[in-house]
């Protein structure tokens, strides 16, 4: 009888610490995500190809730096100044995004004349005059400029009058 | 002298106590966290962005997947007896949420690699790699968001 009552608390201590032992165990970790507005693009200036006369046609070319070229036999009128247009990029910082622009688009005097325009862009106002940029970087404080120019293709038969149209710009991240 | 159904009482308690002596041999199982899981930076629209377990991070509806943020899979190390299975435990859908402080988001699909069992290798450790889907919806607010969840282990 002693031997039994020995034995019966050593059992009740062994299924504790078996109990303690096949504990599960688990850990806790953090989940965290960063929701951005989205990316924001706004215009700050318009592209403008000032005045000129057709002469026997041709073309008149604003590089996104603002320079004013003729093609052909336009005369481009001194008292007209030629802007290129310019964007405002603003978003996340250092992030990259993809830019889509319209490649032509049709300038109109609004009494069914037009004039069709090819874009050119870049970022830097580096003087480009043909192809669109693709894709860019925002700074370290979220912003980039981009810049549009184009070339005006002239008919000899142009109709004297003031034309316009848009250029659709559409930026995204990537 | 024992009567004999105290013998048989004795032995029973011998074998209740085996699986607990060799228990009592090994180590426990434990778990600790060793990466924080990370959906990264996106704007939001009606969707979910998913992060595999191996870290790939890809997007559905018209979540936005910005690559200045790209998000990881959490990762935890598991470490116990060597050459031996375990259990894994992720949280059920609808449990988990992280927040902004105002808004939360709910996490769910929970996945992991090893999936439900893993294996500790020679040296008694395994890493264990943890992806969810986060479901988003339009119009959440621009901000960082937060919050926890638990994975359990145990001796299979």
């Amino acid at each position: 009888m002693r031997i039994t009552t020995v034995a019966v608390p050593g059992f009740a201590l062994g299924v504790v610490i078996m109990a303690a032992n096949c504990q599960a165990a688990s850990a806790v970790a953090t989940a965290s995500a960063t929701v951005l507005a989205p990316i924001a693009i706004a215009k700050s200036a318009d592209l403008s190809f000032g005045s000129f006369a057709p002469g026997t046609g041709g073309s008149v070319t604003v590089s996104t730096s603002g320079v004013r070229v003729a093609g052909n036999t336009v005369q481009l009128a001194t008292n007209s100044s030629p802007t290129a247009a310019k964007f405002e990029v603003s978003g996340d910082p250092a992030a990259s995004y993809d830019i889509t622009i319209a490649a032509s688009t049709t300038l109109n005097d609004g009494a069914a004349h037009s004039m069709t325009l090819v874009t050119c862009s870049d970022l830097s106002m580096a003087n480009t005059t043909s192809g669109n940029v693709a894709s860019g970087t925002l700074s370290a404080t979220g912003t980039q400029s981009l810049f549009v120019g184009g070339t005006l293709n002239v008919d000899a038969a142009q109709l004297a009058g003031q034309y316009s149209g848009n250029i659709a710009v559409t930026v995204e991240y990537n | 002298m024992l009567p004999p159904q105290r013998y048989g009482l004795r032995l029973l308690l011998a074998l209740a106590g085996l699986g607990c002596l060799s228990a009592l041999h090994a180590a426990n199982i434990g778990i600790s966290s060793s990466q924080a899981l990370s959906f990264g930076k996106f704007v939001a629209a009606s969707g979910s962005v998913t992060v595999s377990p191996s870290g790939t991070r890809i997007a559905s509806g018209g979540v936005v997947l910005l690559q200045t943020g790209p998000g990881q899979a959490a990762q935890f190390v598991v470490s116990g007896n060597a050459d031996v299975t375990y259990a894994v435990t992720l949280p059920a859908d609808g449990t988990v949420s992280i927040s902004n402080g105002g808004t939360s988001v709910s996490v769910n699909a929970f996945a992991s690699s090893p999936a439900a069992t893993g294996l500790l290798g020679g040296g008694g450790t395994q890493l264990l790699n943890v992806g969810a889907r986060l479901d988003v919806t339009a119009g959440l607010p621009a901000g960082a968001y937060s919050g926890t969840f638990s994975v359990v282990v145990d001796y299979n």
